[in-house]
């Protein structure tokens, strides 16, 4: 017998005993039965009785009829507790083969679920990622002007900033300003995208977005920081193939109707995330797998 | 033949046994999985659940003017303010203050404003928000009457110009380059769990 058919047959066991005995129907159902084989059993009894009587020439009567069938039923009483020890027995390789198929079909759900926690737990690694846009120093906070060194970071595995600067700007309140582009949850979710953003500009509460200053983010070749990642990282190809695809997504960033058609992207906007700032004061700009910019500060992690 | 029948049952006995003690073994197991696979998926959906706390739509839009409309909702989606702003500029920003709490960060209407003026001088809905030392924004969700208090207090500073612990501002905008919101269409502006402020087409 194979594997399959084995366990085909457990599993039918299985199935079968539940039905029968571990349900009001399959209860009743045997209930049933056995009342019948009792009945049969006392109705030959008697039907045996009545033509012994018939030839004696006489008629089985009720009371005499009675008798019978007690004894009948007590006579299987009787039997039924001789053979307690092979109803125990069969009782007990019938629960030992249920439970053998339970147990199969438990680890073939512990298989699959643990399948799934891997499945899920890397969706919420994901979703929970993020990734470094900028770091953000306060030199000096001075006459109601901020002065801030600013480091850039790509992505592709490189340690330390791709490029830092140094910018000084009316205002407290510094507003640092990032195209983001959102990818679709499946493909977040799914480890083939991560979110974008590609900071160009610093304004403050003070000076208007149109007269902010635009920031150095993009090495020689013309391309952010932040799309240099590593080829794994988005694509898996070759450089010259990502080069390719790295335009296209360009492109496809460049028509957010398009994209979000194509069921790529979820969104395409400009987030300024800001901060009231006092002298040396430092923090960090992530892009959130979940969606957008934040600012969070290296003491909350 | 008594022997040979009674070895019979203890060998089902102790099989049935055995196989009651794996069955027990794998029950707890699975028990522990199902949790663990509720738990991500709770995890999870909290990840990519939205909050929206505004809704607003561009009216008309000029060379330097631009007039929206916007809806305050509260954490049960119903909305408590609704106003008109004329901002300069052809771009719209939409501020709002982000504050941790507990694992999670909640996000404030704060103003919007324009790109040709500065954030200062944009319109600011704290106003609208505030009432009675509460946020309203927070309201129809799950804190009391005592956090809502706590909440007030510390928009209420920041307003006043305090920055709290950890709390910063996003302003999210259109951009020319990639198209301007449309006029007449209506965006919403979504509060992810982990900070993240975004707009979507309604």
């Amino acid at each position: 017998m194979d594997e399959g058919a084995l366990k085909s047959f457990l599993y039918g066991f299985s199935d079968l005993a539940r039905a029968l005995f571990a349900s009001p129907w399959g209860l009743a159902l045997v209930g049933a039965v056995v009342v019948v084989v009792l009945l049969a059993r006392v109705w030959n009894a008697a039907r045996d009785r009545a033509l012994a009587c018939a030839a004696a020439g006489k008629r089985l009567g009720a009371g005499e009829a009675a008798l019978v069938a007690v004894k009948e039923l007590g006579s299987a009483i009787v039997g039924a507790g001789a053979a307690i020890p092979a109803i125990l027995a069969a009782v007990a390789a019938g629960a030992a083969l249920v439970a053998v198929a339970d147990s199969l079909r438990s680890l073939e759900e512990m298989k699959a679920n643990a399948e799934r926690v891997r499945e899920l737990s890397a969706v919420v690694r994901h979703l929970e990622g993020r990734y470094k846009v900028m770091d953000v120093r306060v030199d000096s906070v001075t006459g109601g002007t901020t002065t801030l060194s600013l480091s850039y970071y790509a992505s592709d595995g490189r340690d330390g900033p791709a490029a830092s600067e140094t910018l000084s700007i009316a205002g407290t309140d510094i507003y640092l300003d990032a195209v983001v582009c959102n990818f679709a949850y499946t493909e977040i979710a799914g480890g083939r995208e991560v979110n974008l953003a590609v900071p160009y500009r610093i304004f403050s509460d003070r000076v208007p977005e149109s007269q902010g200053l635009p920031l150095a983010v993009s090495g020689p070749d013309g391309v952010p920081y932040m799309y240099e990642r590593a080829e794994n990282d988005i694509y898996g190809l070759a450089p010259g193939v990502y080069r390719e695809r790295l335009a296209e997504l360009v492109s496809v960033m460049g028509d957010d109707a398009a994209s979000r058609r194509e069921g790529i992207v979820r969104s395409v906007y400009g987030n300024a995330v800001h901060r009231r700032v006092a002298s040396g004061d430092r923090f960090s700009v992530w892009v959130e797998a979940s969606g957008g910019l934040s600012i969070k500060d290296s003491l909350r992690f | 033949m008594k022997r040979k029948g009674t070895g019979l049952i203890r060998t089902a006995l102790a099989l049935a046994a055995l196989a009651a003690l794996l069955w027990l073994a794998a029950g707890a197991i699975l028990a522990v999985q199902r949790a663990r696979i509720g738990e991500l998926e709770r995890q999870i959906a909290s990840l990519t659940a939205e909050t929206v706390p505004i809704r607003f739509m561009v009216e008309s839009r000029s060379d330097d003017r631009l007039t929206a409309r916007f809806a305050f909702l509260n954490l049960a989606g119903t909305e408590y303010a609704r106003t008109t702003a004329t901002v300069r500029g052809t771009s719209l920003f939409v501020d709002l203050l982000v504050v941790p709490y507990g694992d999670a960060w909640l996000a404030f209407p704060y103003r919007a404003f324009g790109e040709l003026e500065a954030p200062a001088d944009g319109v600011e809905f704290g106003g609208l928000v505030m009432k009675d030392g509460l946020p309203r924004s927070h309201e129809g969700g799950p804190f009391d009457h005592g956090s809502l208090a706590e909440l007030g207090r510390l928009y209420a500073a920041y307003l006043a110009g305090a920055q709290p612990a950890g709390a910063f501002g996003s302003a999210v905008h259109d951009v020319a380059s990639l198209g301007r919101f449309k006029l007449g269409v209506p965006y919403r502006v979504v509060a992810r769990k982990a900070g993240g402020i975004e707009i979507l087409e309604d």
